[in-house]
């Protein structure tokens, strides 16, 4: 008798269970549904021309969207130089002198040469020679087959709080790359435009203000350490964590020591969390950026926030 | 009792390390994924890496541990269906009642085993990714949503649906072991047996080619038939497989809504089916245990009448080969030759099978 309770209870159940479940169906509707109102950069005007494609050639790389904007145009190329030409007189700008800043009120316009040491698609900032001190300068000979000149051009951003950090981070060896405004933190992406490890800088803001500021950078397997203006620049954003001087040449210290892949993943300075993220080419990181049998690229992002 | 469950575990005994190698492979696969984050992380990339699905693809594109199950089963019952042990066996003072609830014990450890083992890997998984999935999702729009439907919890509803199913898998797979005589058999013939229903179910699929009146249109009553397989499909994939129906997620940035597709493992009436199917086959088992013992089928399968049943349906599942053979190679209509080749492929399977099953009843294993 028991068994057969059982038998037939289970049945009975299955059969149940299985029936609501098809009765429910699938519900289509969202289980939530936010709106947001575009609050990021302020590039109506200049987009619709920069986005012409009469400016963009074969040869003309944007390769970052959004907040930066990099134009790339070789200089032998005559139609393209023809192109420049027409752009620069939109822009009101001048390429004259290889390396040059523009501020306008809406966008600053950031005018360089790159050499490009053969290969079409990256560029090696390596060979790129950049004195602080005269801003004109950038290589020390004249341009060749093969270098470019550069335009990059970051917009203003719409939200204020964002438009004000913004205003108070911008370095000459930085621009801002990206920013992200929608969520419950905001951030701002700066990239690192002369330089050989592809430096990243990134603040990211809560309620309560700056609540975290990364440093991440891929580069090949040399041992690098940062240069005097990346520590600059670091510095600038690490002392909106309200650090002291103390805790930001600890930072510095444990990014160089990142850059060399001998450095702790994770720890505290003073009132500070870090941790440092690290990939290596023989932990699936080479597939993506495999460039031959020799080549060696690591990543590394270093992290700070306040203890929680 | 106790013996009798230690020598049941002895029995499977290496299915526990096979279970173990699976282990580690998971964890490397689910390592890997941790990996891939990381690395996407480090481009300040920032999306909705839905760990959980990912995790889930890990358990759902593998079928290894359905492949232990089946041999599991298989050697549980080989050795008592076997002509020289069974007797020595069925002499000792354990009803048959006693030697299959030891069988079940050891059985669903084993699965429990994989299962716990799963969820550990997929916590620690979840447990060293979450803080970057967390910060990832601050910056996105609605990124919070994400975070309430994809909680530890779903995790563990996660692993405990996977030991449901692999319980599932494993209880349909005792019980044909007293609906078919032999051990091999009766796992082979069960599972083929599943995958013959879908076989025929994909006959529906394939409609267009049945209208002779008029061709390309698919007749009413097939379609209505089509409508009903579909349903009962998902819902045993919903019920039995772990595939979840897809919840959605949006927002709308300047009036433009984008959607996310989400997958929410939850405990709900998916979980109480597979529960009392587990319930429901086992005491089917221990009532034919009762009935017909071990080894006391006289046929093929339980019965006479079975044994022809098994028969046609192999010669219906031959026959419908050359209806896929022109539905799908030829591309065309289903004509009088491929009517006629039909016949002689149901025939032929049919007569294959016929052979089979007296062969099995009238020797060994």
């Amino acid at each position: 008798m028991k068994k057969w309770i059982i038998m037939i209870g289970s049945a009975v159940v299955m059969i149940v269970s299985i029936s609501i479940i098809m009765l429910k169906g699938t519900d289509k509707s969202p289980m939530a549904q936010e709106n947001f109102q575009v609050t990021t950069f302020n590039h109506d005007n200049l987009m619709n021309k920069l986005d012409n494609d009469d400016y963009i050639g074969e040869n003309v790389v944007v390769y970052s969207a959004d907040g930066l904007r990099s134009y790339d145009i070789p200089k032998f190329e005559v139609d393209d130089m023809e192109k420049f030409k027409a752009f620069e007189a939109e822009l009101g700008i001048s390429a004259e002198s290889p390396y040059s800043i523009y501020n306008t009120e809406d966008f600053r316009i950031q005018v360089f040469d790159v050499y490009n040491n053969g290969t079409s698609e990256v560029i090696d900032r390596s060979d790129l020679y950049w004195n602080p001190n005269k801003t004109n300068m950038i290589s020390d000979d004249k341009l060749k087959e093969g270098e470019y000149i550069k335009l990059i051009i970051e917009h203003d951003l719409l939200d204020e709080e964002l438009s004000q950090m913004n205003k108070k981070l911008m370095q000459n060896n930085f621009a801002l790359e990206s920013a992200q405004s929608y969520g419950e933190r905001k951030r701002l992406q700066y990239i690192e435009i002369i330089g050989n490890k592809n430096l990243n800088i990134d603040i990211v803001m809560d309620q309560n203000g700056v609540c975290q500021v990364g440093v991440s950078a891929t580069y090949d397997g040399e041992e690098i350490t940062l240069s005097e203006l990346e520590e600059e620049a670091i510095k600038v954003f690490l002392a909106e964590l309200k650090m002291n001087e103390e805790e930001i040449n600890a930072c510095i210290q444990i990014i160089n020591e990142a850059l060399v892949s001998k450095s702790k993943t994770k720890g505290s300075i003073g009132n500070f969390d870090f941790r440092v993220i690290l990939a290596r080419a023989n932990d699936g990181y080479r597939s993506r950026y495999d460039k031959g049998d020799t080549y060696e690229l690591n990543a590394f992002k270093f992290e700070v926030f306040p203890k929680k | 009792m106790k013996t009798l469950i230690r020598h049941e575990f002895d029995l499977i005994q290496l299915m526990f390390w096979v279970v173990a190698g699976i282990l580690v492979r998971v964890g490397l696969q689910a390592n890997n994924l941790y990996i891939v984050l990381q690395n996407k992380y480090l481009e300040n990339i920032i999306w909705e890496p839905s760990l959980p699905n990912s995790l889930l693809r890990i358990l759902t594109n593998d079928g290894t541990m359905t492949l232990v199950i089946m041999i599991m089963v298989y050697i549980q019952f080989k050795e008592i269906k076997g002509e020289g042990v069974s007797e020595f066996i069925l002499s000792l003072p354990f009803t048959s009642k006693d030697i299959l609830v030891a069988k079940i014990v050891a059985g669903l450890s084993l699965i429990l085993f994989a299962g716990i083992g799963i969820g550990i890997i997929f916590l620690a998984v979840n447990m060293a990714s979450i803080e970057l999935i967390e910060n990832m999702r601050m910056l996105m729009p609605s990124g919070h949503l994400f975070t309430e439907t994809y909680t530890t919890f779903s995790i563990i509803a996660m692993t405990i649906r996977y030991i449901l199913e692999m319980a599932v898998i494993y209880s349909f797979l005792v019980m044909g072991q007293f609906l078919i005589k032999k051990a091999g058999p009766s796992v082979t013939f069960m599972v083929s047996g599943a995958f013959s229903i879908l076989y025929l179910l994909a006959f529906f699929a394939f409609a267009i080619y049945l209208n002779p009146l008029n061709s390309g249109e698919v007749p009413r009553v097939i379609e209505s038939i089509r409508d009903i397989v579909d349903t009962l499909a998902q819902m045993i994939s919903e019920a039995y497989f772990m595939n979840t129906p897809g919840e959605y997620l949006a927002y709308s940035i300047n009036e433009i809504t984008y959607h996310y597709a989400v997958y929410p493992q939850k405990l709900g009436f998916a979980t109480i089916a597979s529960v009392s199917t587990i319930g429901l086959f086992f005491s089917i088992s221990m009532y034919l245990a009762d009935k017909v013992g071990f080894n006391r089928i006289k046929y093929f399968t339980i019965s006479k009448t079975w044994d022809k049943v098994i028969v046609i349906w192999c010669g219906l599942c031959c026959g419908l080969l050359q209806y896929f053979y022109a539905a799908i190679v030829k591309g065309g209509r289903f004509d009088t030759i491929d009517m006629v080749l039909t016949l002689i492929w149901a025939g032929l399977g049919m007569l294959i099978m016929n052979r089979i099953i007296k062969k099995s009843v009238a020797g060994g294993e």
